[in-house]
């Protein structure tokens, strides 16, 4: 090799060092990145965000639009990894992002009567604090169990699928259903099954084979019938079996827990409201990454 | 000792990674003074033997805060690279390490050119293309692992530290044939 190819070899190394690392700094984010949340108290409460993949910072404080301020739960970090990819906060990740979620003591909320909507300041341990829309976030308060319902199952797939479902103990009509959040529902396809609705697809009551079926398969398919479309009240049996099957659409980047409020009447005509927890646990793939970029980096 | 055994030693030492906690014992830029006293003791009329000191200079110097700042974080996190100082400045030693392997494959060709070892010579040469072109390639593209996922670069590093490892063998190899021909011309 001669002196003029090895020193046009090393330009070569160089002119890749330096569009790399261009590359590299043009996909930072200058900072995080906060989903829209809507949680009204029920199950975990996780705030989620997306930042850089070298961020090692983590969240210590959120300050709430109604005054209340909640610490993270630190025990999250008791075990370190020096590389933040690998942190026990993250939930998906790609070359440059992490998804990361945070933890919050859901005692805590109740204690304080956290009730936000829209700008929080959140207070990081590097010292840094940004102001950011995460959404809806509010305590609720503790339910008392009616007696009425028995959890059967309930499960949840990488592709947006979940369902819920109990069997009940006495003969009762449902009545209605409603929902804190109907913003959310309308990007959730929502079926319920219970043997008197007429329905399609496999019926519930075959075992753990049919559901873990039941998540794959096609929303056509999928035992029950579209909430919208449902005629009250439902008439339910002892021992029959109702079940709440969701589907997130694709691309809605956001994170949620909250309670549908199923509400009836038993045969000895005591009323009572039975909660069906709906909640999404938000993992991302590198191109929602950049579509969540896209809708709320620049705001 | 032959100078050809003491740039032999200094290359070896420069291969040889042993930390303590931050510390590198056998440090590298010890390895790279021997390869430059070594330099220092030859005949400075051979082809290459100009750059090669100097580059050995450069590197010897160079190298020395990194015996102390201990392996960038990209070596210690087994693959991803990382984009702070002491990675850029940890890969810009090694392509000066590049430079200078330059340098000594010039001065090998021609010093066993010169003592009329063609056999050697042409063996130098032949690993010379190899050792550089892979190099290269190496260099040229470990850059791109900031930008790439993961699961591309993890096989892409292994099979491409595994060339380079085999190429500096080969090198340290060779020096020692050159380091048996000096003896058995200069016998001690």
């Amino acid at each position: 090799m001669k002196g003029k190819t090895f020193i046009i070899s090393l330009l070569i190394i160089a002119i890749s060092w330096g569009g790399n690392l261009w590359f590299y700094h043009s996909k930072q984010l200058e900072e995080p990145i906060f989903l829209e949340h809507f949680y009204d108290g029920a199950g975990m409460f996780e705030l989620y965000y997306l930042t850089n993949r070298d961020d090692p910072s983590h969240i210590v404080r959120v300050e709430f639009s109604d005054g209340t301020t909640l610490h993270a739960e630190a025990d999250q970090y008791a075990f370190r990894n020096e590389n933040p990819a690998y942190g026990p906060d993250v939930r998906s990740k790609s070359t440059h992002y992490l998804l990361k979620a945070t933890r919050f003591d859901e005692q805590r909320m109740r204690e304080l009567g956290v009730d936000h909507e829209g700008k929080a300041t959140i207070h990081f341990n590097g010292g840094e604090t940004i102001v950011a829309d995460i959404g809806m976030v509010e305590a609720g308060e503790l339910r008392k169990g009616n007696g009425l319902f028995t959890q059967q199952s309930s499960s949840s797939s990488s592709n947006g699928r979940s369902f819920r479902s109990y069997s009940v103990k006495e003969e009762l009509d449902i009545e209605s259903i409603s929902s804190p959040f109907p913003e959310v529902d309308d990007g959730l396809k929502m079926k319920l099954y219970a043997p008197s609705i007429g329905s399609t697809g496999t019926p519930d009551g075959g075992g753990p084979r049919t559901y873990k079926k039941e998540l794959d398969e096609d929303w056509s398919e999928v035992a029950g019938m579209p909430l919208a479309k449902i005629d009250f009240p439902i008439k339910m049996k002892s021992q029959d079996r109702i079940r709440l099957t969701m589907q997130e659409k694709k691309n809605n980047l956001r994170s949620y827990s909250y309670e549908i409020e199923v509400t009836g009447t038993t045969k000895n005509g005591v009323p009572f409201t039975q909660p069906f927890l709906v909640s999404n646990d938000p993992q991302f793939t590198p191109e929602q990454m950049e579509l969540l970029i896209e809708r709320r980096g620049r705001e | 000792m032959n100078p050809f055994y003491r740039i032999f030693g200094g290359l070896l030492l420069v291969l040889i990674d042993i930390h303590l906690g931050q510390i590198e014992i056998l440090a590298d830029f010890i390895g790279y003074l021997m390869v430059l006293s070594a330099l220092n003791g030859m005949d400075g009329n051979l082809k290459g033997m100009k750059g090669a000191r100097t580059t050995a200079l450069v590197i010897s110097i160079l190298a020395i805060p990194l015996a102390f700042i201990g392996q960038p974080t990209g070596t210690t996190m087994g693959v991803s690279i990382s984009t702070d100082l002491v990675t850029i400045y940890h890969q810009f030693t090694t392509i000066v390490h590049l430079i200078l392997a330059y340098f000594l494959f010039y001065v090998f060709m021609d010093w066993s050119r010169k003592e009329g070892k063609e056999e050697l010579r042409k063996r130098t040469h032949k690993l010379f293309r190899f050792y550089l072109g892979a190099h290269i390639l190496y260099f040229v593209l470990i850059p791109f692992s900031i930008n790439i996922p993961e699961n591309v670069t993890i096989p892409l590093f292994i099979l491409g530290l595994g060339a380079l490892l085999i190429m500096e063998i080969a090198f340290l190899v060779l020096i020692r044939t050159y380091h048996k021909e000096h003896q058995n011309i200069v016998p001690m």
